[in-house]
C-alpha cells in the first residue's frame, strides 16, 4: 500500500509480527452465512407463535370455509363446489312454521317467514366476509398509491390529495356511507363502493406519514445517488418499508367494515331486504326483541361478534409480529417457545 | 483537463433561522486516478459540497457556481442526464453502511438494481455481475452472500457491499462520504486497502473525512474546509509536516496520539461559527491565536504559500497583510530506524 508518510513521525510497535498476515485475509470477522430470511417470513414466524392470534385466524378460516361450503356454487352450468352444509335454501320461506324455537331439525329456529335461521347464518357469511375482504382490498388499492404519491411527491400533489382526505374525514364515517348508499342505491357492489369511498382515506393518511419518514432514510439517498428513477425508488424502496402499519390498520379494519356493512344493513341501507346478510337479518328481526323470539337476532349477532373479535385478535397479532419494537419477551409471556427469537432480532 | 472541476461553488440552505451558506466559494479540481481528501470539523460543509456535486441536496439547498465533470456542466444538466451520471460515472459511498442498504431486499438484488440502471444487463446477467462485484470488493463466498439480507452483514461487509454497488456503473469518480466512520480500525484498514486497490485502476476518489489518519494514509492531496470555505489545499505530505494555516495546525495538534504522554487532549478553543451569520473578515479569526485587527476586516483569499505552486492557504500571512508571524511548527517526535527495527508497517 502506498504510504506517503512512511518512516516519518510514526509510532512503531516492536515484536508484534502477525500484523500483515492478519490484515491480508480480507475477511471480516463474521458469522458463517446463514439462510436468508426476509422480514415478512420472520413476521409470519412470530405471528405463528402468538396463540390467540392463531386461534382468531382459525375461527376466520372455519367461518370462511363454512360460508363457501354452505350451498353449492355454480359457474355457468358447471358446479364448482358441490357441498351443501346448510340444510335448506336460505331464501326459501315456509320451510317450517314461522318463529319456531331452536330444535333438532332447525338448530337456530326459524324466522317470521319460516326460513331456516341456521342456513341463513351459514350462508350470510358469504356476504359479510366477502364485503370485508373486498372493501378493504379495494380501499388499500386506492389509498396506498395516493398516500405514497402524496408523501413522495409533496407540493401541490400532496396538498390536493390530503385536502381531499381532510374533506372526507370531516364527515362521520357512517353518515357519509349512508349518504352514498342513499344516492346511488342499494346492492352488493354499491355497498362496497360506499365502504371503499370512506375507507381509503385512513390508509392514505397513514401511508403518507410513513413515507415522509422513510424518504429521509439513507438508503433512499443511496438509491438516488445510484441514479435510480423516482418511480422505481417509490415502488421498490419507499413503499415496502412504509407499508407495515397500513397492513396492520387494514387487518383491524376488516372488522370495522363488516360492522359498518351490518350497521347499514340494520338501517335498511345495505343489501336488498330479505338478503341473508347478518346485518340485514338483525334488522329484519328487530321486532322479535319484544316478542321474545331471541333466536332470530342472537345467532346472526353472535356470528358478527365472533368474526369481528377474531379479526381484531388477528390484527393485534399482525401488529405485534410486524413491530420491530416488540421484544422477544412479549412472545415468551404468551407461553411460546423461546428459541430462535434471539436470532431474529 | 481535470475530471472534476468545481468553481466558486456556493451552497445555501434557506432555513427558518436565516440563510445558511454551508459552502461558500469553494473551488477545486480532481484529476483521473487522483485521491483527494476533504477534511474539516462537523458542519464545515464537507458533505454539502459532495452532495452538491451529485445534485442530491434537499429542496431547501440552492447551488451557485459551476461544477464540470469531464468537461460537462452538471449544474446545467437536466434530471435524466444527472441520473445517468449518478451511479454511472460518479459512484457514491455513504457513511452508515447499514442505513444505506434497504432492509427488505437482498444485498445482491440491490447491487443488481444498480447494474440494471446503468448497463444493458438484465435478469441473470445483472445478478452475475452483482456477484462478480461482491467478489471484486473482497467478500468471501459472494454467491451465497448475494442472497442474504443487509442485517446478515457485518458493518465492514455492508460497507464493502456499498462500494460494490457504487462500482456497478463502472464510474470514473468515487465520492466516499466518511466511509470509515463507525468501523473499527482493522476493518477501516481493510476498506482503505480496497479503495487503494480500486484507485490504482484509474478511479478518482474524493474521500470526505474528519479522520486525519485515514486521509494521511490514503490521499494524494488534501483540501481543508472551515466554515464552508477552503482554508488550505496541499499535497498530503506538505499538509501534515508543514501546515500553513493556523486552523490546520490546530487540527493536527488536537489529534490524540498513542503514547505521547500528554495529560489532556488539546482542543481548538471555541466552536465553528454559525453559518447563517459568519464572523466578518477571516472566518477563523475568533479562534485563531495569531489573529490581528486586519483579520477581522479582510477575508483572505486562497493564496500560494511558496514557489512550488501546489500549497495554498487562506491566511493573511500569505498576502502580506499580517504584521505578526505564524510561529507554529511540526516536530517529528519519533525518528525512523533503530538497530532492531524490522518492518515499520
Amino acid at each position: 500500500m502506498k504510504d506517503p508518510l512512511d518512516g516519518r513521525g510514526r509510532l512503531r510497535v516492536r515484536g508484534f509480527d502477525g500484523t500483515d498476515a492478519a490484515a491480508d485475509t480480507g475477511e471480516d470477522a463474521d458469522a458463517a452465512p446463514t439462510a436468508a430470511t426476509d422480514r415478512w417470513r420472520r413476521a409470519w414466524k412470530r405471528f405463528r407463535r402468538d396463540r390467540i392470534a392463531v386461534a382468531g385466524l382459525a375461527v376466520i378460516g372455519i367461518m370462511a370455509l363454512l360460508a363457501v361450503l354452505a350451498r353449492p356454487i355454480e359457474v355457468g352450468d358447471v358446479v364448482v363446489q358441490p357441498f351443501a352444509l346448510a340444510p335448506y335454501d336460505p331464501g326459501a320461506s315456509g320451510i317450517a312454521e314461522p318463529y319456531r324455537p331452536p330444535s333438532l331439525s332447525h338448530p337456530f329456529g326459524t324466522d317470521w317467514a319460516g326460513r331456516d335461521v341456521f342456513s341463513r347464518v351459514l350462508y350470510g357469511g358469504r356476504y359479510s366476509l366477502s364485503i370485508g375482504a373486498i372493501a378493504v382490498t379495494l380501499a388499500l388499492a386506492v389509498g396506498v398509491p395516493l398516500g405514497a404519491l402524496a408523501g413522495y411527491a409533496g407540493g401541490w400533489v400532496d396538498e390536493t390529495i390530503m385536502r381531499l382526505v381532510d374533506i372526507l374525514y370531516a364527515f362521520p364515517f357512517l353518515v357519509l356511507a349512508i349518504a352514498l348508499v342513499a344516492t346511488f342505491g342499494q346492492g352488493f357492489w354499491k355497498l362496497i363502493g360506499a365502504l371503499v369511498a370512506v375507507g381509503w382515506i385512513g390508509y392514505a393518511r397513514l401511508l403518507r406519514g410513513e413515507v415522509l419518514s422513510v424518504v429521509e432514510r439513507e438508503y433512499v439517498l443511496a438509491a438516488r445517488a445510484l441514479g435510480v428513477r423516482d418511480r422505481h425508488i417509490l415502488v421498490r424502496h419507499v413503499v415496502p418499508n412504509a407499508v407495515a402499519p397500513v397492513v396492520v390498520q387494514a387487518t383491524l379494519n376488516v372488522g370495522t367494515v363488516v360492522l359498518s356493512a351490518a350497521a347499514l344493513g340494520f338501517l335498511g341501507l345495505g343489501l336488498p331486504p330479505g338478503t341473508a346478510e347478518w346485518g340485514s337479518m338483525l334488522s329484519a328481526g328487530r321486532d322479535t326483541l319484544v316478542g321474545g323470539e331471541w333466536w332470530v337476532t342472537v345467532f346472526p349477532g353472535l356470528a358478527i361478534f365472533l368474526f369481528v373479535l377474531s379479526i381484531n385478535l388477528v390484527g393485534d397479532g399482525v401488529r405485534l409480529a410486524l413491530d420491530p419494537e416488540t421484544s422477544a419477551d412479549t412472545y415468551r409471556g404468551r407461553g411460546t417457545r423461546r428459541d430462535e427469537q434471539g436470532g431474529d432480532r | 483537463m481535470a475530471l472534476l472541476e468545481v468553481e466558486d461553488l456556493v451552497v445555501r440552505f434557506y432555513t427558518e433561522g436565516g440563510v445558511v451558506r454551508a459552502v461558500d466559494g469553494l473551488s477545486y479540481t480532481l484529476d483521473r486516478g487522483e485521491r483527494l481528501g476533504v477534511v474539516g470539523e462537523s458542519g464545515a460543509g464537507k458533505t454539502a459540497a459532495a452532495l452538491a456535486v451529485l445534485g442530491l441536496l434537499d429542496e431547501s439547498g440552492r447551488i451557485e457556481g459551476e461544477i464540470r465533470f469531464d468537461g460537462e456542466s452538471l449544474t446545467a444538466a437536466d434530471d435524466d442526464r444527472l441520473r445517468a451520471i449518478r451511479g454511472g460515472r460518479i459512484g457514491t459511498v455513504f457513511q452508515d453502511p447499514e442505513a444505506a442498504l434497504n432492509p427488505v431486499y437482498t444485498v445482491g438484488e440491490q447491487i443488481a438494481e444498480a447494474v440494471r440502471a446503468h448497463t444493458d444487463r438484465d435478469g441473470a446477467a445483472a445478478r452475475d455481475r452483482a456477484v462478480a462485484l461482491l467478489d471484486r470488493v473482497g467478500i468471501p463466498d459472494p454467491a451465497t452472500r448475494a442472497d442474504q439480507y443487509p442485517h446478515e452483514f457485518s458493518g465492514g461487509m455492508a460497507q464493502r457491499a456499498l462500494v460494490a454497488m457504487a462500482l456497478a456503473g463502472d464510474p470514473d469518480l468515487l465520492i466516499a462520504d466518511e466511509p470509515t466512520t463507525g468501523l473499527d480500525v482493522t476493518v477501516q484498514a481493510q476498506l482503505l486497502e480496497l479503495l487503494d486497490d480500486l484507485a490504482t485502476d484509474d478511479l478518482a476518489v474524493q474521500l470526505v473525512s474528519h479522520d486525519l489518519g485515514v486521509v494521511a494514509e490514503f490521499c494524494d492531496r488534501v483540501l481543508v474546509l472551515y466554515a464552508g470555505q477552503a482554508v488550505e489545499r496541499a499535497p498530503v505530505d506538505a499538509l501534515f509536516y508543514e501546515p500553513k494555516h493556523p486552523y490546520t495546525a490546530g487540527l493536527l495538534r488536537s489529534v490524540p496520539r498513542i503514547g505521547d504522554g500528554r495529560d489532556r487532549l488539546s482542543a481548538l478553543s471555541g466552536t465553528t461559527p454559525d453559518l447563517s451569520a459568519p464572523p466578518p473578515g477571516c472566518r477563523f479569526h475568533p479562534r485563531c491565536p495569531y489573529a490581528e485587527d486586519a483579520c477581522t476586516k479582510h477575508d483572505p483569499p486562497l493564496a500560494a504559500t511558496d514557489d512550488s505552486g501546489v500549497h495554498h492557504a487562506a491566511c493573511l500571512a500569505y498576502t502580506g497583510d499580517l504584521s505578526g508571524e505564524l510561529t507554529f511548527s511540526v516536530d517529528v517526535i519519533d525518528d525512523d530506524g533503530g538497530p532492531d527495527g524490522g518492518d515499520p508497517r
